[in-house]
Parts: structure tokens; sequence; C-alpha cells
């Protein structure tokens, strides 16, 4: 079976964008229903494969009884027969709250099922899972040290074992022990052994570690050029699903800028699209694709962009240049701690109604600072759409209320720019907001 | 008559098939439900043969060195200034060993996930472990043997070869990675057979008075496969981990055996008709006939198991774990493509002939442990 896993690790690897979901976000925060039940619900996801999910679970009623959860592929082989379910454990504290922990067991699509009865009845939810490793971790010095010892206990006993067994073992009952060299010889011999067996135990485990660190997925760092007023991007994954409506949702941020972008596949294969008027400066470039398997990668890199003179953005393009709507909010909670599940709720106020842009009520882009952030959200939440439509969901689309509600969880402190997108009156509105995130007490 | 024997004598036979029940309960269990804890029946079963190992051992070895009056007082070794025969200070590093192993599995599970093979390095430190038992429930007896004549002797032999037997099942289970059904027209699985199973079947049998000892350790091992082949899925179980690929409602078992009992018995009948010949010479001829016998047999045999007539209770070759892609070899019945054949079996026969060799050698060492 391992050569089958090795073969499958191959192929994980081979994926044009070994890369991730977002940058540096690795939690799924998703908001949907089961039947009559609304949840917003929270996967933690193991920092390695196979490992430990964390799923949790916020039901908006009260009535909801039980809460089972199952780890399924997201299509194909191995989403049609599900294990034996887990069932989520309800808080004392929260009634409406429920955890559960799951196995992950394989790298690439997943989704969650997530399974609710209560007094309206059951219904299920789908929640698309990519899965990956993040992270080798290291051995503390603690453990170390106690197992060192115990390795140097075990060989010396060994050692000692052999070398009593040498001088006396076959020797008849009674008979006395002969003198020394013989087992000496024995003892260095076994020790040596000893040693070497050691050696190459410790060749394998750097080869398991190094198998092991090519599954940890790598930044993926897109190959960008710009000709003219044409930004390319190349050596992209051949099969992309179309995120509500493109292969590509690209994003240049500067201090200044925030140009939300889609390239299409060229005659050349590779991704290109028309860049704006743009003021020289080094952008952060952050590239959102969805593989076929549904998984999806973002990649980033940094890009010096020189003067371009070019003309306004057109399709679905936007850009933001500094732009101030004053009737626009952000219904902010006083404190923001890393990791805790929230509800970005934004109005637009004014009289126009809400349009779909692109399909969805709203996006919202997170960025840290330091840009090792990067999360592209929707009214669902931060899963990717197709992944969405893959696992059967529906997206949210505009419900005519003045309210867009993003589901998500900053992963670590720090000061932070959240953009949000809207469309009214045909006109695509991005308004910036700064937040700074504490640490969780 | 029987209760006569040696109490240490019944707790090796006890350590090493409670370990052995236990492995393949465990990787029957990880191929049908997944999940596991510390807590899960099979490793329980692992954990009382290395604690009953352990506990002999010490037991034996302290009794030995404090009492100057103990029964094995003359026929114990000196290590470190305690005294006790070689098995029972090889028991309780064996049990010492298999308690080391479980911190170190637990933090390779964290550092690179939960291991789905059975060779991982902290897996290797526990059958390393399980080695030391196992060798030391095969000293224990040999010793106990080797003094002894008449009737006890002969019993002493069988309970020799039950061991041999469960260390054989233990050692063909740890190589199943290279042995299962659509890995058996590749030389990677005659290879790794080479490098397993001539080394016990020589060893034992040649510590053994037994003319057949290699050919009843093969048939044990035969038996004990088949029969779980039968009995396993009469349990139900269900995958407690996804995704799943299979559906499973009982235990699984692992394949049908290797027919190892033909080979073995090739090498029972040419080991007694060149018994007389230095090992150097025999080896290569053993290590031959081996595999040659082995390949005969188990080439054709491996091309019904894949076959629809095997696909019943009987041969349980439509068993499948959980987590079996529908679109891999094995569940497909084909067998994977061998690249590199030539130099496979070429590789296979000079193991045959070194472990061949390693058998002999410790054998005619066997033969002379007395304490």
């Amino acid at each position: 079976m391992t050569r089958w896993l090795r073969v499958l690790a191959l192929v994980l690897v081979l994926l044009p964008a070994s890369a991730s979901a977002h940058v540096g976000s690795p939690d799924v925060f998703f908001e949907g229903t089961a039947g009559p039940y609304r949840l917003f619900v929270t996967v933690r996801t193991p920092p390695v494969i196979p490992g430990i999910a964390t799923i949790e679970i916020r039901s908006d009623s009260p009535d909801v009884r039980e809460v089972t959860v199952v780890p399924m592929r997201l299509t194909g082989p191995g989403s049609e027969l599900p294990p034996t379910p887990d069932h989520a454990t309800r808080s004392d504290a929260d009634p409406q709250f429920f955890t559960a922990e799951l196995w992950l067991m394989e790298h690439g699509s997943l989704q969650v099922r997530v399974a609710v009865t209560g007094a309206r009845g059951a219904g299920t939810l789908a929640v698309p899972v990519p899965a990956y490793a993040r992270e080798t971790l290291t051995m503390s010095r603690g453990l170390g040290a106690l197992l060192f010892g115990l390795m140097t206990v075990l060989a010396l006993a060994i050692v000692g074992i052999l070398g009593g067994a040498v001088r006396e073992a076959t020797r008849e009952p009674g008979a006395p022990a002969p003198p020394p060299p013989p087992a000496r010889l024995a003892m260095a011999i076994a020790g040596v052994a000893v040693v070497g067996l050691l050696a190459l135990g410790n060749l394998w485990w750097t080869s398991e570690a190094n198998n092991y660190a090519a599954w940890v997925m790598k930044p993926w760092t897109p190959m960008v050029r710009i000709d003219g007023c044409t930004l390319r991007i190349a050596q992209v994954a051949d099969t992309l699903l179309p995120d509500h409506g493109h292969p590509m949702h690209a994003f240049l941020v500067s201090d200044e800028r925030m140009l939300h972008f889609h390239p299409e596949r060229g005659a050349d294969g590779d991704y290109e699209d028309q860049l704006p008027y743009l003021p020289k400066g080094r952008y952060r470039l952050f590239v959102d694709i969805v593989l076929g398997s549904g998984f999806p990668v973002t990649g980033t890199t940094m890009v010096d962009v020189p003067d371009l003179r070019c003309g306004p953005v057109e399709g679905d393009d936007s850009i933001w240049s500094g732009e101030i709507y004053p009737d626009v909010t952000w219904d902010k909670p006083a404190e923001i701690h890393a990791g805790e599940p929230l509800r970005l709720r934004f109005h637009v106020a004014g009289d126009a109604p809400l349009e779909p842009y692109m399909g969805m009520a709203g996006h919202a882009m997170v960025l840290r600072d330091d840009g090792s952030v990067f999360a592209h959200l929707h009214p669902n939440g931060s899963v990717a759409m197709p992944a969405l439509a893959l696992a059967g969901g529906k997206m949210a689309l505009p419900d005519g209320s003045r309210e867009l509600v993003f589901p998500y969880g900053f992963p670590k402190p720090g000061s932070y720019r959240v953009f949000v997108q809207f469309k009214r009156g045909g006109v695509v509105g991005t308004q910036e907001f700064r937040v700074t995130v504490s640490t969780r007490t | 008559m029987i209760m006569r024997l040696p109490w240490f004598v019944w707790t090796s036979l006890l350590s090493v098939t409670c370990i052995l029940v236990g492995s393949y309960w465990d990787i029957s269990w990880h191929m049908s439900i997944g999940r596991d804890s510390f807590w899960t029946p099979a490793h329980v079963a692992i954990q009382l043969g290395g604690i009953v190992a352990g506990v002999s051992g010490a037991v034996l070895v302290f009794e030995t060195t404090l009492r100057r009056d103990a029964p094995l007082r003359a026929a114990s070794i000196g290590v470190w200034g305690f005294r006790g025969p070689f098995g029972a200070f090889l028991g309780a590093w064996g049990a010492a060993t298999m308690v080391v192993s479980a911190p170190f599995d637990n933090w390779w599970h964290a550092a690179y996930g939960l291991d789905v093979k059975i060779l991982s390095p902290p897996h290797a430190v526990l059958t390393l472990g399980v080695l030391g038992v196992s060798v030391a429930g095969v000293l224990l007896v040999l010793a106990t043997m080797n003094r002894a004549a008449g009737a006890a002797r002969a019993r002493l032999g069988w309970v020799l070869l039950a061991i041999g037997g469960e260390i054989l099942v233990l050692s063909m289970t740890a190589i199943i990675e290279h042995t299962f059904k659509s890995n058996l027209h590749r030389a990677d699985a005659y290879r790794a057979v080479a490098l397993v199973a001539p080394v016990i079947l020589l060893s034992l049998a040649r510590a053994s008075a037994q003319r057949y000892a290699a050919t009843l350790m093969a048939a044990f091992y035969t038996g004990f496969l088949a029969t779980m082949v039968w009995v396993f899925p009469l349990f139900p179980a269900e995958p407690k981990l996804g995704p799943v690929y299979q559906p499973i409602t009982h235990f699984i078992p692992l394949e049908f055996p290797l027919l190892l009992i033909v080979p073995a018995l090739a090498i029972d009948i040419a080991r007694h008709r060149l018994d007389h010949w230095p090992r150097w010479r025999l080896a290569p001829v053993l290590g031959t006939l081996f595999l040659v016998t082995f390949v005969a047999a188990e080439w054709p045999f491996a091309t019904f198991l894949q076959s629809p007539g095997a696909r019943n209770a009987v041969f349980g070759g439509h068993y499948f774990a959980y987590f079996i892609q529908p679109g891999w070899y094995l569940a497909s019945y084909e067998f994977i493509p061998d690249e590199n054949r030539l130099r496979g079996f070429a590789e296979a026969f000079v193991f045959a002939a070194i472990t061949s060799y390693l058998g002999l050698l410790l054998g005619d060492l066997m033969r002379k442990v007395r304490r």
C-alpha cells in the first residue's frame, strides 16, 4: 500500500501549485444551512496530515439536539461512503455551540459533512476542506534527552547481555565462567553492530523526514511579467475550475491601490489581463485559483510595476485608489482576538440596492500588513466557491438587505487591512478598513 | 507431565502468542475500523505480551541474582552483576524496548502525522522489542530443552516449534507491504521473503530435533493465517475514519497465506539428506531451493488469488481495507508491472543464500545454548 501512497504523493507534488488556499490562513470558516438550521462551522485544520482537525459548530437556533460530523473526499471515489460519524459535544456554557475532533487522513480536497437533528427535523451541510501538511514538528529538548538516554541504556544493555551470553550461555550448568577476552571481543563486535544499527536508523529517519517534507505545502510563487499594459502569469495548472466566472482572481496591492482583476488563459497557455492606470511602485500580488479537484491555491509574489498609463478597468475588474465611502461602515467588535470565529458585518447604506458582484453579494479581502496573511472571503466564508459547488452547496446571493456578512477568523495577532467590495447602481465600490487583532486571551 | 515444564516456558509461549494475536488484530483493526486508542483490545494484547515477557524476565533475573539456591543459578549468565538465563535478560530488554517505542511513536504522529504503514522508525523500535521478546522466548525454551532429556525434551521441542511458527507469522506480517497480492508477480515480493523466511526456518529447524521442523512451522503459519481469513470476517466492523473507498461491514483479514509450506518442505527434505555438508556449501543450495520452489508455487497461486475463483470466504480474494481506492491495482485484481525483475530476482537469490547461511549458523549456535 505504501507504493500507492508514494504514487499519490508524487501526483500531489507534481501539481503545479504546491501551495495552499489563502496565505497564512489555514482554518476554514463557513456559514450555511443544514436543513432548517443555520450553522457557523469552523474547521481548525491540523498542521500534519494525517492529523486531527477540530470542528466547531455554532447553531443560530437553540433547537438543535444532535450534531455529527464525517470526513469524506470532496468528489469521486471516497465521497460516497461515509465512515461512522463522530458526535459533536455540546458546550455546557453555550448550548448552541458544539465541538468535535476529526481525523483528516488524506491530503487534498476533502469535505466535512455535518448532520444536524433537532426540533425541526434533520439536515446536512457539506464544508469543503483543503487538507495539507503545513509543517514538521521538531522534538522538544526534554523528550529528545529522555529518548536519547533510554536509547543509550538499551544499547549498553544489549551489548552487556550479548557479552554475558558469549561468555557463559553455551557452558554446561555449573561450569565456571571462562576468562574475559572472548566476551570482550564479542561485546566490542556487538557495540559496533549496535552503533551501525543506530546509524542506519538515523539515515532511515532522515529519509522518512525528507519524504514527509516533500508533502509539506510550499508557497507558490507565480511567474509574472508585465509587457506594456498586459500582466502575464506563466506555468499555471492546465485544469482550473471557474470561480464565479473566472479561472483566476488576482489582486495587486500597495498602500494606495488594490486592483482586483481576472487574467484569462491566452493562446500560449499563459494567463493574462490588461492592467489599468497604475503608479509606479512595488506591489504585492496574490493569485487565487481552484484546481480541478476543488483544491484552492493562492500564490503570492512581489511585482515591480512601472508607471502604467493604461486604460480604465474593464469587465469584472475593479480598483480601489483610496476612495472613502462614508455610508459603508463596519460593525466592528470592540476587540478582535486571533483565532476567534467572527461574522465580519458591514453595512452599505444608500438608496441603490446591492447587486450581485460576480454572482456574489460581496467580496472581502483580508491582508496582514506584512503580507503574511491573505484571504479572499465571501458571505459563505473562506471556502472556495467551486469547491462549495462540488460539495453541493449554495452560494450566498444578495437578499435585499443592506448588510454584508463575511464569516472569518484572523489567524494571528497584528495589523490588518480589510477591503470590502460591493456593487450598487452598476458600479463596484471598494472600501478599506483597518483593524488591529490582539492575542487570544 | 506437561505441568512439569518450568513456568517460564509457558510465559514465553504466552507472551509471543499475545503479541502475535494482538499484532494481527491491530492490523485488521486499521484495515477495517481505522481509528484506535491506546486501549483497543489489540493494543492491550500486545502490551500484555510485553508485560508478561518483561515481568517474567525480571522475576527470573532477580530471583537468580538474589537467591543463591535459585533453581537456575547454575544455568545463568552474568550481566552487570545480575545473574539469570540469557533469555530472561533478553525478554526484559525486549519489553523495555517496546515501552520506549511508545513515546517515540506518539511524537512521530505529532511531527509527521499518523503513519499509514507498518514499518516506520518508531514501529521498527517496537519490532525490535518484539523481536527481543520472541527470541527471548525461544532462548528460554531452547536452553531448558538443551539441558533436558527424554519426554520433557520432546515436549519442549514442540513448544519451540510453536514459538518458531509464531515468529514466522510475525516476521511475514512485518513485510506484508511487499507481499500483497498485486505484488506477487514482482521480484520485490520474493526478495522480501528471501530476507526473512530462510533465517527463521533454518535456524529453528537446525536447533530442533524435528525432521520436518521447517514444514511444521510453515504449517503453523499457513493454518494461523488461513483461520484468520475464515474467522475475522465473522465479526462486524465499520470504518471510523474517512475517506472510505470500500464498503466495510466486518473485520477485514490479512490476505491468504503465502505458500511457504512448499519451500519449507523442500528444505526439510534437502537438509536431511545434506546435513553433513558444511554451512558455506549447504546455504546456497538451500537458499536456491527455497526460492525456486517458492516461486514455482506462489507465482501461479497468485494468479489464482487474483481470479474470480478466489473471491469467496475460503480465499478472501475480495476483502479490501476501507482505504483501498477502486482504481488501484489491488482493487482491480491486477498485478503491478515489474521493470526490474531480473535484478530483483538476482538479489533475491543472493539474499536467500545469505539468510540461509545465517539461519544455519544461528541454528548451530542455538544447539549449544544451555543457559
